[in-house]
Formats: C-alpha cells, structure tokens, sequence
C-alpha cells in the first residue's frame, strides 16, 4: 500500500495552491457582505417617490379626474420599483449567506433593505391612492 | 501734453460719444425687434498656440459646433435666415467660409472642425480680428446694425510674438513687441497712438459700423505659461472697457464679454451666444418646470445637460419641438393663443434656457379717476402678445409691473380677485395723471416690454368700483360652496356711498349657478372694500371647467345728496374659471387603491419566484470537476481505501446540467423549482442506494436523500453501498482547485460523516436505555458531540463562522483517523 501523498509533496503536480490565512493557516477567503447595489435600489425608489409624492401633492393630484404623472411616477418607485429592489436584495443576500465568510456590517445593511423597502413601498401607496381617486372621479 | 495732441483727444472723444448720444447701446434689443428675417453672424476664432495649453482637447471646435446647431435649430424654427461666417485670426485673420443656416450646416460643421489643427499662430491679434469684422460687414450694405453680430471665441491674451506677420501693417507701422503690446488700449478705444496706421480706433468704428460683439473668454486658470499670464494682465483692462465698461465710456460697444473658466464650459458658452446672437434672452430654466405662459413666448430654446439626451419642449401636454440636447420652439404664426410650456430633459437636466418674450401691458376697466377722491385705483393687466381672451393675463410669477405717475414712482401691487395689478392714485386731482406702466418678464434677462400709457379720464363721478369673486374655485360634486364678491371701489374716501346691483348670473354648463344673499342691492361707503355672501351651486356632479360672469350696475350718491348717479354702466363680473369635479367614490378609490397595490406585491413577489428559481439553479458543471476515491468501512469508522490518493488525471467532466448532476455511484445532485419565493436556497442530493453524506449539507443525517445548498464552490459526497462495507467519496471541485483542497475535503466529509453515524447511533441507544444505564452507557463509550454537518466546514473557508449568525460553531475534534 503506497501512503498518500503529503499536502505538498515536489512530486505532486504544479497546481495553483489556495491562498490561506496567516493566522490559522487555514484557506483563507474574503469576507462577503450584503450586496450594496440593490439596497441602493431600494433607497433611490424611496427617495424618489417622497419626492415625487410631494410634488403630486403641490399640484393636486387626485383633487380632479386627471391623472397625475408624479402620482403615477410615486407609486411606480414606491411600491414597484422599491420592492423589486428588495426581491433583488434578498436574493442577492441569500446567495451570500451560504458562503461562510458572510458578515454583515455594524450598520446593518438588510434591516435597512427591509424598513427602506417597507417605506416605500407605503409611500408609493400614497400615490395609488392619488391615481384611484383621479379615476374614481371619472 | 500739448495743444494740438488735445484738440485730438477732444475729438476723439466727441466722435466717439456721438454714436452713444445718436442712440442707447442696443445689442440687448431683439434683432426680431428690428425686423431682422436675415442674421449676419460672424464666428471668429482664436488660433493661437496658446489654445495648445488652455484647450488641449480641442473643445473650442465642440463649442463652435453647439454654435452652429443653436444658431441653425433656432433658424429651422423660426423661418428666418442665417449668414455665417467662420473666421480664424491669430497673425492673421481671415474669412474662411460663409454659409446660410439652416440649410448648410454640414458645411459649417466641416468649416469649424478644420480649427482643431489651427493652434500654431504666434501672435493672437485682437486688432487684426475686430478689423477684420469690420471689413466684412462693411460688405454688407443695408444690414440693419442689430442684426449684424461677431461671435468671438479666444483664450484670453493679445499676444504679439511673430513681428514679421505681414498684417500687423494694417494697423501698426512699429516692429518692436513691447510698444505693439503696450499700444494695444490705444488702438483698440483711442486716442490712436504713435506709429498707428488705423484711420480712427476699432471701438470707434464698431461704433459706426453698429454691429455687436460678443465675446466667448477662455480663462483656465494655471494652465497658462507665465508669459500669458502677464498678457492677459495686459489685455484684460482693455478688453473689459470695451465690452464690459461702462456704457458711458465711448469705448464700449455694444455686446457683452461671458467668461469660460475651463475648456468643458464652451459647449453652454457657445450655445448662449448663438442665442444671444439671434436677439433671445437667458430665461431661468426653473421657470418651464412649473408651466410658463406660452402667450408670452415668441421663441424658446433650451439645452440638455444631457447632449444625447432627447429634450422636448410642449404646450398643455402637447410636443411642440424636440430634438436631442437641444429644443428649439418659434411658433411661426406668433406666440399661441393659450396655454402653458414644459420643458422635458431626458437623462438630464435643463442646462440653459434662452427666449424672445413679448408682452404688453392694458388697462382693466374704466382708465378713470374720480377727481374728488383721496385715493383712487387704475388696473392693469400683462397680457402675453398671443392672449386674446379675457382672463388670460400673466400672474406674478412670471411678470412684474411698474407705475410712475406724474413722472413719480407710484404703488403697483397684484389684486388677486381681479387678478390684475393696481395702481394706487392719491387724489384730490385738478388735472388728469400721466401714468406710464412697464412691464418686464421675471427671471428673463430681457429687455422690459414697451410702456403702456393709458389715457386716463379725470371724472366729476368715480369709476365703476372692480368686483371680484372670493372663493372656492374648485367644486366637487352636487353640492354648495360658499364665498362672497367683493367690491373694491376704484375711488375711495370721496365721502359717498355706492349702490352695486347685480343681475342675472350667466353661466356654463347650465348645472352651474350663482346665488346670491337677497337683495341683490347692496349700499355701502366708499371709505374701503366691502363684500356680498355668494354662493356657488351645482345641480349634479360632472368633470370640466365651468364659466360665470355676473353683470351689475353701480350707482354713486354724492356726500349730502339724496340723489344718485348711474356710473359705468352694465359691468361684469367674470369669475375665475371654476373646476367641476365628480366626487371621489370611497368603495371605487378603495378598490382601485388596493389594485394596485396587489399589482405591485404580486409584481415584485413574481420578480422574486423567478430570482429564486434561478438561484436555486446548481452551479455551472462545465466549470466544475469530479474526482471519485475509494472507501472502507471498519469496526463502523469508514477510512480512505489504500492507495486513493488523488491524482489531476483523475478528475472527470460532470455529466449533467443546472437542473442535475449525474456522479458516479449512482449519486445525483438534483436542483429543484418552487413557487415560494421565500423558500431555502437547497438542492437534493439523492443516492440511488445505500447512503450518503454530503459536506457542505443543510440537513444532518446521512441518509437516501440529504438537502444541499444550492450554490457551492466545492461540495463531497460520501456514499456507502447498501452492504455498509464499502462506498465511494466524490469531491465536486471547480476547475483548477489545488490537490491538498480536494485530499482535505474527502478527509474533513469522511470525519463529518463518522461523527453523525456516531451520534445518530448513540442517540438510539440512549432510547433504549434506563437513565442509569444510559450513564453506564456513556461511561463506557463516550458518545460522540452532535455535529451538524454545515457550510462551515468546508475546507477552502476560513473559520469566520462568529459573523454569520446562520451558521453554528464548528464542532470539537472528532475522534476519528486523521491523515
């Protein structure tokens, strides 16, 4: 019986061998965080439907039959956009959270993803209501 | 300085004022003002060396560009015609090409990107350039002087280096730089100095010639030499007297000097000029968001800071003109009628906005005023030159008006029941005020619009007083609101009291009425404003804008007088446009509400089902590869088989897809498809017979079936034959992982899987035995820990498993054989 070989035996081939950290020794990889850019996503949609739902309240919207494009433009980033941004978000986060070198920083990144998406996704229901009540005035 | 070298100065200086005198510094009146259907535009541009460190990049040709689409957008719109020029100077100047906007502008274009390699002159001669503009409008007999323009691009310095060039004899017969350089003020505003070959200075010419100058000025600051640096020191002063002096200085001319800071600026420089070149004035771009008065505006262009971003511009919601980077509107029958204009930007912002606006000013009511009167009023309106209804004057936020009467500034403010402006007008008077009302555009560099100077009637009775409603304007459904008239007499504190009955409304649709408080008669003194309740009504509920007008008659009774007297007749009230609007239906806003916010969660929550199942999809096989070592099982503990050590020949292509990965042994991983969007990211990996383990694993048990994450860099499977006595280890590793990972791995699974078969065996006995066995039990055979077999041990990770609050701590050393 021929013993194996040790880890690195000159007669094992010349193979790329994996970075490993200085402290344990052991193959060392990256930390991985929660993905940044859907969570951008998610606060742009927020912003731009408090934004955008303000201006639709400067200019009435829902105080007559015709329909407000901010109105319209809130709900959209609010409740469409905002929580697409989420679904990203999750899905982007659970592929990282199998790999065990997943941290989440100190300013907690998914509770943000989750109360800014919860927000506007409220914010843009305020822009639904401004469109039901434009077409509920035809 | 002697006498004779006075007499000149002197009359250099009266020749030079008496264009001034002859008529104000006009390059701010509109060449459309002028009658201008033809623009003479003459484009020169610096090609001095200069421009090798103030404009590396060239962009002055980008910038001369922009001119061009301005000057021949604006043109397209408006029908009217452009002759251009494109003239280079530096130790020379001359035309280079002369072409008709819009129609050539190719050949324009092509004209000014021959200046990118035009950048190797030694001197930059102002004089040469303005003398230059001179001759070629001098061209052009019968030109109207406004229309004529010279669009001056240079970086910023008169430089004479090339003492040889053979043009500075046009305006100098000395051969030594300093006095050329020194002289430079003298030629350029006079008094000429000695040695100058000029007939008179340039500023005195442009004087005569008429035309305007408007300079682009390149100063980057710190890209100069030090050379350039002490120039522009030298040229600046001369430069700013001529086009930013004051205007009493007979060296200013007409135009302007706009100041580029860096290279990147000329696009919006030129732009702006090309603008200002065909008599259009910066409008605050602010202004269009809101909706600006399309009665007002003769011509509109606006710049996209996007250049490739499409830019509209549109009345009431309607596309007027479009284009990219750029929207040019000139509605060529006049300013329209009615409406408001927005600007839309795409992928950007509105850069500049540049507009001819045209307004006038016009009396509301009765231009008159009671003699006797403390105080009286005269009301005004600003109407865009495009408004014909009634109604339909400017507010405001888009013009300002101003009074004097009797030569003095007098009160103006804005009556927002009438929604005119009004003019305050102390009395007693014995003779009729001369009132003169202006008008300008707010936000708008333009002129102000001509002066309005009603003939105002001095009456031995008042005015008709103004009467305004003040109230809701906006109406929901079948129902009342309530507001009141309010009656301003045109003279007040007379002493006498007017009478104001009112008469049938008339109104449109037909379910809109007025009521009013009974009697229909009110008397009130004219001491200040009084008011009658109204209301309006509507008979059922409908969307559209309704119309009132109210006529009423007045009457005037005198201080001590039983009698009364009729004044102005019929007047009318006409009600600001009322909005009808159908009333919102709970159930219906309810209903559509939630529509949309269902549509909006089942959208996203759609979005999210498909991530998830492409997640859930198995890592690429073609970037992956399996190797496979053969095991034995011993006294229950599985062990490497001899001779297994792993060699690169013995890897293998996986066979399989996203969807499944066939390993050998009849091992399978299979990915899986679901419908809950908020499921585990997990795979099965299923043997066929016996059992395996799997590292990594989600489940513990070693079992037929065991859950897998669904994505992994590295991934083995122990799987025992039915018989239990021997099996396979398969290590599924990315292409190019080093042999010492995969050996690792095969032992770190073999480890896992022998400490779950422990503990999973231990567990069974502990059912089965007393409580004091089990202590005997325990004593005997110490039970291995419960090991849940997880990501973390994956061998290529680190153990970095305290920040992931998913994954358990790594279990102690099991006691199994370790290589």
């Amino acid at each position: 019986m021929t013993p194996p070989l040790p880890p690195h035996s000159p007669s094992r081939p010349n193979l790329p061998a994996a970075p490993r950290s200085r402290a344990t020794g052991r193959p060392y990889s990256p930390p991985v965080h929660p993905p940044l850019s859907p969570l951008a996503l998610i606060m742009s949609s927020l912003a731009s439907a408090a934004v955008l739902v303000f201006l639709a309240r400067g200019q009435h919207a829902g105080d007559t039959a015709s329909l407000s494009g901010m109105a319209f433009g809130a709900w959209l980033a609010g409740s469409v956009v905002g929580l697409v941004g989420f679904a990203w978000f999750r899905d982007e986060n659970l592929k990282r959270q199998l790999r065990n070198t997943y941290s989440e920083p100190i300013w907690k990144p998914v509770l943000m993803a989750r109360v800014g998406a919860i927000a506007a996704w409220v914010i843009g229901s305020v822009g639904a209501y401004m469109i039901a009540e434009a077409v509920a005035r035809r | 300085m002697n006498r004779i070298a006075r007499i000149s100065v002197l009359a250099g200086l009266l020749l030079s004022v008496l264009p001034v005198l002859a008529g104000p510094l006009d390059a701010q009146s509109s060449p459309e003002a002028q009658g201008c259907r033809t623009t003479n535009v003459l484009l020169l541009i610096d090609q001095s060396q200069s421009l090798q460190d103030t404009d590396p990049s060239n962009l002055r040709v980008t910038g001369a560009e922009e001119l061009i689409r301005s000057l021949a957008n604006s043109a397209e719109a408006s029908g009217e015609i452009v002759n251009l020029a494109i003239a280079g100077f530096g130790e020379g100047a001359a035309v280079e090409t002369q072409v008709t906007l819009p129609e050539q502008r190719d050949l324009a274009k092509a004209s000014v990107d021959q200046f990118a390699a035009r950048n190797t002159d030694q001197n930059t001669d102002y004089v040469l350039a303005l003398r230059l503009a001179l001759d070629h409008f001098s061209t052009m007999p019968g030109v109207l002087p406004a229309c004529s323009k010279v669009v001056w691009f240079t970086d910023g310095a008169y430089s004479i280096d090339q003492l040889d060039a053979p043009d500075l004899a046009k305006y100098t017969s000395s051969r030594n730089k300093g006095t050329i350089q020194s002289q430079l003020g003298d030629q350029i505003c006079g008094p000429l100095p000695d040695g100058s070959t000029q007939d008179r200075s340039v500023s005195e010419a442009i004087h005569l010639a008429g035309f305007s100058v408007q300079m682009i000025d390149l100063r980057v600051e710190g890209a100069e030499k030090p050379q350039d640096r002490n120039e522009r020191a030298q040229t600046r002063p001369v430069i700013d007297r001529l086009l930013d002096g004051d205007p009493a200085d007979p060296c200013r001319i007409a135009g302007g000097r706009v100041e580029a800071t860096a290279a990147s600026d000329l696009a919006t420089k030129f732009f702006a000029q090309g603008q200002l070149a065909l008599g259009h004035f910066e409008l605050d771009c602010n202004l269009l968001a809101s909706g600006y008065p399309a009665t007002m505006v003769t011509a509109l262009a606006v710049q996209n800071s996007n250049v490739d971003g499409r830019t509209e511009l549109l009345i009431d919601g309607e596309s007027k003109a479009g284009g990219q980077g750029f929207a040019n509107y000139s509605p060529a029958s006049g300013p329209a009628s009615s409406g408001v204009i927005t600007a839309r930007a795409a992928s950007g912002t509105l850069k500049s906005c540049f507009a001819d606006l045209r307004a006038t000013v016009a009396s509301q009511g009765d231009a008159a005023v009671f003699a006797k009167a403390g105080r009286s009023y005269l009301y005004f309106k600003v109407n865009g030159t495009g408004a014909i209804a009634d109604g339909a004057g400017v507010t405001p936020s888009y013009a300002a008006l101003t009074a004097t009467v009797n030569g003095s500034a007098s009160a103006v403010e804005w009556d927002e029941p009438s929604r005119s402006w009004r003019l305050t007008i102390n009395g007693p008077l014995t003779v009729a005020p001369v009132v003169v009302a202006t008008a300008r555009a707010v936000g708008w560099q333009g002129p102000e619009f001509a002066p309005f100077s009603p003939l105002v009637d001095l009456r031995n009775e008042p005015p008709a007083p103004q009467v305004a409603w003040k109230g809701p304007t906006t109406v929901e459904g079948k129902t009342t609101v309530d507001g009141e008239l309010v009656i301003t007499p045109a003279a007040l504190k007379t002493g006498g009291e007017l009478c104001v009955t009112f008469q049938e409304p008339k109104s449109v649709p037909d379910t809109l009425s007025v009521s009013l408080a009974e009697p229909r008669l009110i008397c009130h003194s004219d001491e200040a404003p009084f008011s009658l309740p109204a209301s309006l009504t509507t008979s059922s509920s409908s969307n559209g804008t309704g119309q009132v007008t109210l006529p009423y008659t007045t009457e005037y009774r005198p201080q001590g007088s039983t009698s009364e007297i009729d004044i102005g007749g019929v007047q009318e009230v006409v009600f600001p446009p009322v909005v009808l609007v159908k009333p919102a239906d709970a159930t219906r806003v309810a209903l559509i509400s939630g529509a949309l916010l269902i549509l909006s969660i089942v959208f996203s929550l759609g979005i999210l089902v498909a991530l998830t199942n492409r997640a859930l999809r198995l890592p690429d096989p073609t970037k992956f590869r399996s190797v496979s070592v053969p095991l034995e099982v011993a006294d229950g503990v599985i062990r490497r088989a001899a001779d297994s050590g792993v060699r690169p020949e013995d890897f293998t292509l996986i066979a399989g897809d996203r969807g499944k990965y066939v390993l050998p042994d009849g091992v399978e991983l299979r990915s899986r498809k679901t419908v809950n969007p908020f499921t585990d990211l997990s795979a099965k990996a299923v043997a066929s017979s016996g059992v395996i383990g799997v590292v990594p694993a989600l489940s513990r048990e070693v079992a037929p079936r065991v859950t897998i994450p669904s994505s992994f860099d590295q991934l083995t499977v122990v799987a025992l034959e039915t018989t239990g006595l021997t099996g396979t280890a398969t290590v599924v590793a990315k292409k190019g992982a080093s042999l010492p990972m995969v050996e690792g791995s095969i032992d770190d699974a073999i480890e896992r899987v022998n400490t779950e078969r422990a503990s999973a065996s231990n567990a069974a006995r502990r059912l089965m035995s007393s409580v004091e066995e089990e202590g005997e039990s325990v004593s005997s055979s110490p039970p291995a820990p419960s090991v849940p077999i997880t990501p973390t041990q994956t061998p290529q990770s680190a153990p970095t498993h305290g920040s992931n609050p998913k994954m358990p701590p790594p279990p102690p050393p099991a006691p199994t054989r370790r290589r």
